[in-house]
């Protein structure tokens, strides 16, 4: 199939020329002023509901409970290990590992 | 003070109007960009000093406004993008589907082509090209509404030709696909 030929940017240039002025309407000024009136000014979020500091607590959260998770995993002992070991030392024995 | 401002607004809303809708391409965020212009115009005119013309400070205003709401809006379509459940249907950002209507029927999809690689250049880019080719802006006056020097808006306006050479080729060349 025969490609079609690109139309290059100076092509599309000239369209800019078409562009007509478009205006508002007569009421903007009415519309303006009931806006000023009633001017509240409210933030779009809330401060605690924005994305960013949700997002950013989660992960403050998410990393505390891996620094938590690792720490505990590197202390702790297995069970079965630390009552044979307890389990020896109260019969004064010693346990041999080949 | 009341009449005065109502003259102001009934002097430079269409203009104000046109500018930032040429950078956002969303009659209803454009018309909500122009409205804050002017209310940060009325709050904040006891602050204008005169260093430059009124028309160029209310420009600056509207195009700082303008620049806003696109910033938003992206951050929105990005909020959209990854956390889908987050953003309620009501938030989302329209689309930016509008034309010109002074663009003729035979050119119309050339001009959505044109429209939508703009809109994805670089802010500053962006801004420089709309304000010269779109607005039809001279550079002094770029110049003083940007706040940079001439050299420095010639090279963001032959930058975003580049670009848009580029982004045009990668659209026909995805539309002949």
């Amino acid at each position: 199939m025969e490609k079609r030929k690109q139309p290059s940017l100076e092509e599309h240039l000239p369209l800019l020329r078409e562009l007509s002025e478009v205006n508002t309407d007569e009421f903007f000024y009415t519309r303006l002023r009931g806006r000023m009136d009633t001017a509240v000014e409210k933030p779009d979020w809330i401060v605690p509901f924005r994305p960013s500091w949700v997002i950013g607590v989660l992960l403050i959260f998410l990393a505390a409970n891996c620094y938590t998770l690792l720490n505990q995993s590197a202390t702790v002992q297995s069970p079965a290990s630390e009552t044979l070991e307890s389990l020896a030392t109260n019969y004064d024995q010693v346990i041999y590992t080949y | 003070m009341e009449p005065a401002f109502r003259l102001l607004v009934d002097t430079y809303r269409n203009r104000v109007y046109h500018t930032v809708l040429n950078i956002l391409q969303q009659p209803e965020e454009a018309e909500d960009a122009a409205q804050e212009t002017f209310i940060q115009v009325y709050d904040s005119i006891q602050g204008f000093r005169g260093e430059s013309s009124l028309s160029t400070w209310i420009y600056r205003i509207a195009v700082n406004k303008a620049l806003e709401k696109s910033r938003k809006q992206k951050n929105r379509e990005r909020l959209q993008k990854w956390l889908p459940w987050w953003m309620p249907e009501e938030k989302k950002s329209p689309k930016a589907t509008y034309l010109n209507p002074g663009i003729s029927v035979e050119n119309k999809e050339k001009a959505k082509a044109l429209f939508a690689a703009i809109q994805s250049l670089p802010e500053r880019q962006k801004l420089a090209f709309t304000l010269i080719q779109v607005q039809g802006m001279n550079y002094e006056e770029t110049c003083a509404v940007m706040d940079l020097g001439v050299k420095a808006v010639e090279s963001l306006v032959s930058r975003a030709k580049e670009n848009l050479r580029r982004k045009l080729n990668d659209y026909y060349n995805s539309q002949n696909v």
